[in-house]
């Protein structure tokens, strides 16, 4: 469909919106979509609540958002909460604040400052953490960079590159909305990469080309393939040279 | 363990490949989802793989490689977007896709031919024009499995299925099975073809290109 047909809409104050195809959607202040949505541009500015499905180019929750149904997006930005009770697909997820997904997600580029849960996997050419996140299921990037401010799960991370790190300290913002949080820790059964460095991290079994074990790490079982370093402080169980990974 | 399966490790040793080379292969779509079986062991959860599929998938898309195909395009080939192509029967006989008989037994169908048809269609007709050939399923039991086709293949879009023929004392039956599923029958119960759908459509979509 044509783009100049589309009417762009608008919710001020308190007001509902049923589902179509439109330019842009702003709901500035509380409103409710009912149906689904194929739009340009979509934001919320206050309170929003959208049942149905939603695709649109970009999606701007500033405040708080709650969609009941799945999302496709080229870029997805969440400066507040948001829960969405389906999976996401988006090219560019930047969440500032909190965000929670009942399914998978799906993008090329997640860069989190804040917190992220999903309910299903986490599929990405790049994930960028400085928060914390929960990934029921597999948590897959290219490039895996987590700065630890607070506690970090996923049942599973594969990837070429994978670090996690402590945060370095100074002051910023997140460092103090993190202080107060529970330890600051990811916890995986299996991690699995071409490239993996570790510091405070609780792992059964990491495997990998070359290894970096660092401080404050617990791991059962490492397999390396080309070299591996540990740190005084870490505890590992057993770590075994195999040929070929 | 189940000779079919072939575990994470032995994989990527066979292979010669890494596990950032798998993970990514994964995000791309060029190795389905179902294909990755986690089961418990004695050392925690571990992955498994259908041994024999995993690895001549791995040699397509390290021969495709080879030829300098980026990932997008070896995904396009070994996973096609079935949901883009569609054919009228007129088409599906003049490309000779399928046999005179298979499309005859179609069309007298249930099916409603005069619109183009979807191509899971064209992969049910396919699938029924190779029982035929083979010569063990008869043209009635053909219809059957063409019926049974109809009903459930569309619940197995997306999936790798494995559509099952099976006869005993006489009877016949035909059933659709996602492709690592085990299954066991009575004895005295004879399987006559297990069809890959997935490779059906993989094989119909290189064809029509």
């Amino acid at each position: 469909m044509a783009d100049e047909t589309r009417a762009d809409v608008k919710i001020n104050g308190d007001g509902s919106l049923s589902g179509g195809a439109y330019g842009a959607v702003t709901i500035n202040g509380a409103g409710t979509v009912n149906g689904d949505i194929d739009c340009t541009d979509y934001r919320i500015n206050g309170a929003g609540t959208h049942n149905g499905r939603l695709l649109a180019q970009t999606i701007t929750i500033n405040g708080t958002g709650t969609f009941n149904g799945e999302m496709q997006a080229n870029e997805l930005n969440v400066n507040g909460d948001m829960s969405v009770r389906d999976g996401v697909g988006v090219g560019k997820l930047t969440i500032k604040g909190n965000a929670s997904f009942g399914g998978s997600i799906a993008s090329h580029d997640i860069v989190v400052r804040g917190f992220m849960k999903t309910g299903g996997d986490c599929e990405s050419e790049a994930f960028n953490c400085e928060g914390a996140f929960t990934v029921a299921g597999l948590l897959n990037a290219g490039t895996v960079d987590i700065k630890l401010y607070g506690p970090c799960s996923a049942r599973e991370i594969g990837g070429e590159k994978i670090s996690v790190r402590q945060h370095g300290g100074g002051f910023s913002s997140l460092t103090q909305i993190f202080t107060f949080w529970a330890e600051k820790r990811l916890t995986a059964d299996t991690i699995e990469g071409d490239d993996v460095t570790l510091e405070l991290t609780s792992a059964k079994t990491v495997r990998g080309r070359n290894v970096d074990i660092g401080e404050g790490c617990r791991v059962d079982l490492v397999e390396y393939s080309g070299s591996y370093t540990v740190a005084p402080g870490a505890v590992v169980g057993e770590a075994r040279l195999v040929a070929v990974v | 363990m189940d000779p079919e399966l072939i575990s994470k490790k032995d994989l990527l040793g066979q292979a010669g490949i890494s596990y950032g080379q798998l993970y990514r292969w994964k995000r791309k779509g060029l190795i389905p989802e179902d294909w990755f079986i986690r089961k418990s062991t004695f050392t925690g959860q571990e992955t498994f793989f259908p041994r024999e599929k995993v690895l001549a998938r791995i040699e397509r898309i390290k021969s495709m490689q080879d030829e300098d195909a980026s990932l997008d395009e070896i995904a396009d080939a070994v996973a096609p977007n079935l949901g883009e192509v569609s054919m009228s029967i007129d088409q599906v006989a003049e490309k000779r896709l399928v046999s005179p008989q298979a499309i005859e037994l179609f069309t007298q169908g249930a099916c409603d031919c005069s619109e183009a048809l979807m191509f899971g269609e064209v992969v049910s007709l396919s699938a029924l024009d190779m029982l035929l050939k083979t010569g063990d399923v008869s043209l009635d039991e053909g219809r059957m499995v063409l019926e049974a086709l109809q009903n459930d293949y569309p619940a197995f879009e997306g999936t790798d299925a494995d559509l099952l023929f099976v006869r005993r004392m006489g009877l016949s039956t035909s059933l659709l099975v996602t492709g690592s599923a085990e299954v066991r029958f009575e004895p005295g119960t004879r399987v006559i073809a297990r069809l890959n759908l997935t490779e059906c459509a993989e094989a119909l979509s290189a064809r029509i290109k």
